[in-house]
């Protein structure tokens, strides 16, 4: 070894500390430069891309068998779309993805009720309940797809005759939860079937174990009961006046009946003085 | 006969150890257990639906580098003993071209199976870490991947006794994409008319149907196959390799070197 | 030990590149194969080896017709610039081919090691073939096939490549097998390795043979070398 190479290797400790030194100012000069002045490249500008995801049937076909895996590549690819916001605000996609999903894999019971939560609050009730009508088709077992897609009908389109429709129909299946017959019941009372109403408090009254909906179930009966005798009422009202009564109070003023009863679940009653129906109001 | 099956042995063995001490197997199987355990990664953005995830994308994981192994390995196989001259030293001994195609296909077959297995080894104690429990259906569908992959073995030997290596591994890949669209084909088939239907039926009878050894799709809903089912794929499966080694074997019987 | 009778083979061209060859080889005779490169010597030695098959004519090795496997089971073949298995090492190599003739696995291990001592490659038998130089290729191939101790030997362009060392151990390895009584088949270009190791040539052109002799008689003129002899046929054709 002669002494040029020594030296140059006796100061090698040396050259690292100065190249490391020259690498932590050029790393610092850099910084300063991102951090204190104006961005020379508009870094907010950010490409939206939505989604393209492929038709149910064209999917299937070029999935070659990986059938659940392309289904789950979709189900990945929707959260980040629905997670991730679009800035058009519409999630124009969503039908289309969850349509996909579900045609690739059409026992992937988590889809459907994933999207029959979300795809009628972005606007898309009719798309969700035609999903729950597939997920009916393709998972005739499951009492969620009735179950959820009566919900889509109760809160968006106030159909209360469907949903009690679907609820009982839920309540058929195995593994329901107990107050699916009850939600059933309260649908079929609001959409003023009464009659099946009462028939399906009564069944869940003597059949639930759960205390809390079997009080409730009878408080249900006891205010059916209660519009069943101011019916009666009524009717006797009309035999003897040859009218129908304005107010409820009526029935009480001309002795028709002694009082009105105390309503278990307080929803104020009142009647429709052209028909003589009792009503229970709504907010 | 005795001393044929040694020699099919020598020869499988050989291939295999050829085989399993190539970098490009080592750097396959890492890249897979890789991708395999990536889906652990998916799988924990996917609203609850980790184990699905993990199932679909590791099966798929699997399935995918195993036929990248059965395809890129088998149709080099004995193209590679040609071009380096090792076919010669086999058949100038006295190994009948027959035991020499068959020891070629179960070397490759065991290389094959090794990496299966340790590809779902890892997959299986993934899923067994997330489950606390040994999923029998996973288990089944990665032996039917083993299975489809062994059948492709032999297809892709057939194909490379008479052609390039390069076109061997796309006819075989033709062969995969054709075999799992099968109930694509058979559909298609049943709503055009005879004019079209008859060669579409055709193509489906006669190229392998690759989707009897998928239970990937069913393993997400934990499905075990009857027992009915598993013999049916195994005739299935034992008819068709059979068929294509005859096959490759005519026309390798007739090959020049 | 080996006769051809009336060899003929072509490819795509119809010219053949073998053309009705006949020649005899007796047992324990070394055998020179000479001819310029393209002359149809590799052909004829593939064709030997079953690795081609004759369009006409018949092969026979001992009693034997050549495809029969008692006949393969005699044989000792090496191919020109012989390579292996990439990731085999030589050792492996060697016993690999002893169990392609069925020979016992246990015995096997000691042969190897005699073999590649014998061809000195004892030193790299742990080697995996691909770090092997041409030469070791060569070296690793007559090993390989000497597993089997054969009656007959065919041996192509087993000289081509190597260093002057390696030429002269060949050379000394092929004369030790003929003291043992083997026949040896081989084939060349150099034609300095055939005169001093041949009993008989055959020279071949265009897929025909000129002639066939030894060495001495060959050479008719005093100081003429066999070059010239091999020349002035090949001319006169």
């Amino acid at each position: 070894m002669n002494s040029k190479t020594a030296t140059f290797q006796r100061l090698t400790i040396l050259w690292v500390v100065i190249t490391l030194g020259f690498s932590y100012y050029a790393q610092l000069t850099f910084d300063s430069w991102l951090r204190f002045s104006p961005p020379m490249i508009n870094t907010t500008y950010n490409i939206y891309i939505e989604p393209q995801p492929l038709g149910g049937s064209v999917a299937k076909n070029m999935s070659f068998g990986m059938n659940e895996a392309l289904a789950d590549w979709y189900w990945l690819q929707m959260i980040q779309y629905y997670g991730g916001g679009d800035p058009n605000g519409q999630y124009r996609k969503l039908p289309e993805m969850f349509n996909t999903i579900t045609d690739l894999s059409p026992k992937f019971l988590e889809a459907y009720q994933t999207g029959l939560i979300i795809l009628p609050g972005e606007g898309y009730a009719d798309q969700a309940i035609s999903l729950g009508n597939k997920g009916m088709q393709n998972l005739p077992d499951s009492w969620e797809m009735p179950y959820y897609t009566g919900l889509v009908y109760h809160i968006y389109k106030k159909d209360y005759n469907a949903a009690a429709h679907l609820f009982d129909l839920a309540a058929s299946k195995p593994g329901a939860p107990a107050n699916t017959k009850y939600f059933a019941a309260i649908y079929y009372n609001s959409s003023d079937q009464r009659q099946i109403a009462y028939q399906i408090f009564q069944t869940v009254y003597s059949t639930t174990t759960d205390s809390f909906i079997k009080d409730r179930a009878g408080k249900y009966l006891t205010h059916l009961q209660i519009i069943f005798f101011l019916q009666d009422a009524t009717k006797t009202f009309h035999d003897r006046f040859g009218r129908y009564p304005s107010t409820l109070n009526e029935l009480v003023t001309k002795n028709v009946i002694i009082g009105i009863p105390d309503d278990p679940i307080n929803i104020p009653l009142s009647i429709n003085s052209q028909t003589g129906e009792i009503l229970e109001v709504r907010k | 006969m005795k001393a044929t099956f040694e020699k099919i042995r020598a020869i499988a063995y050989n291939t295999t150890r050829e085989t399993i001490r190539d970098k490009l197997l080592y750097s396959l199987i890492a890249f897979a257990v890789l991708v395999i355990a990536g889906s652990l990664l998916a799988g924990s953005v996917s609203l609850g639906q980790d184990v699905r995830v993990i199932e679909s994308f590791g099966l798929t994981a699997t399935l995918v580098f195993l036929l990248i192994i059965t395809i890129f390995i088998g149709t080099q196989l004995v193209w590679r003993e040609v071009e380096r001259k090792t076919i010669y030293m086999a058949l100038s001994k006295p190994v009948s071209r027959e035991a020499f195609y068959l020891g070629k296909f179960f070397g490759l077959a065991l290389t094959v199976a090794i990496s299966a297995i340790m590809m779902g080894m890892i997959f299986l104690i993934l899923i067994a870490v997330k489950t606390h429990g040994l999923n029998v259906s996973a288990l089944w569908a990665v032996l039917f991947i083993i299975l489809e992959a062994w059948l492709l073995i032999a297809a892709g030997l057939m194909f490379s006794s008479f052609t390039s290596p390069i076109a061997s591994a796309i006819y075989t890949f033709c062969l995969v994409l054709i075999g799992h669209s099968s109930s694509t084909v058979w559909s298609v088939a049943q709503k055009s008319r005879l004019v079209i239907k008859a060669p579409l039926e055709f193509v489906y009878y006669i190229f392998p149907n690759l989707e009897k050894f998928n239970l990937r799709n069913e393993v997400v809903y934990n499905f075990h196959p009857s027992a009915t089912q598993v013999l049916a794929v195994l005739l299935y499966f034992v008819a068709y390799t059979t068929f294509l080694l005859l096959l490759g074997l005519a026309i390798f019987r007739r090959d020049e070197f | 030990m080996l006769e051809l009778k009336n060899i003929s083979k072509s490819f795509v061209d119809p010219k053949p590149v073998v053309d009705n060859l006949s020649l005899k080889v007796n047992t324990g005779e070394v055998f020179g194969f000479l001819g310029l490169n393209g002359a149809g010597k590799t052909t004829t030695v593939k064709m030997i080896a079953d690795l081609l098959f004759p369009d006409t004519g018949k092969i026979k090795i001992g009693k034997f017709d050549h495809t029969d496997m008692a006949a393969k089971q005699m044989i000792g073949f090496m191919p020109e610039q012989p390579q292996f298995y990439q990731h085999l090492k030589a050792y492996e190599v060697v016993e690999f081919a002893g169990e392609l003739f069925g020979l016992e696995k246990t015995t096997l291990k000691a042969k190897a090691d005699r073999l590649l001592n014998q061809v000195g490659l004892g030193e790299s038998k742990n080697l995996p073939a691909r770090k092997f130089s041409k030469g070791m290729h060569q070296r690793l191939a007559f090993a390989v096939a000497l597993v089997n101790d054969p009656e007959l030997l065919i041996l192509d362009e087993p000289l081509d490549g190597l260093d002057p060392i390696g030429r002269l151990d060949f050379k000394k390895l092929i004369l030790g097998l003929k003291k043992q009584g083997k026949t040896v088949f081989f084939s060349s270009h150099i034609l300095a390795d055939v005169e001093e190791l041949c009993d008989r040539v055959a020279i071949l052109h265009q897929g025909k043979i000129l002639t066939i002799d030894s060495p001495k008689n060959l050479v008719k003129k005093p100081g003429q070398t066999l070059e010239e002899v091999f020349v002035e046929k090949v001319r006169t054709k």
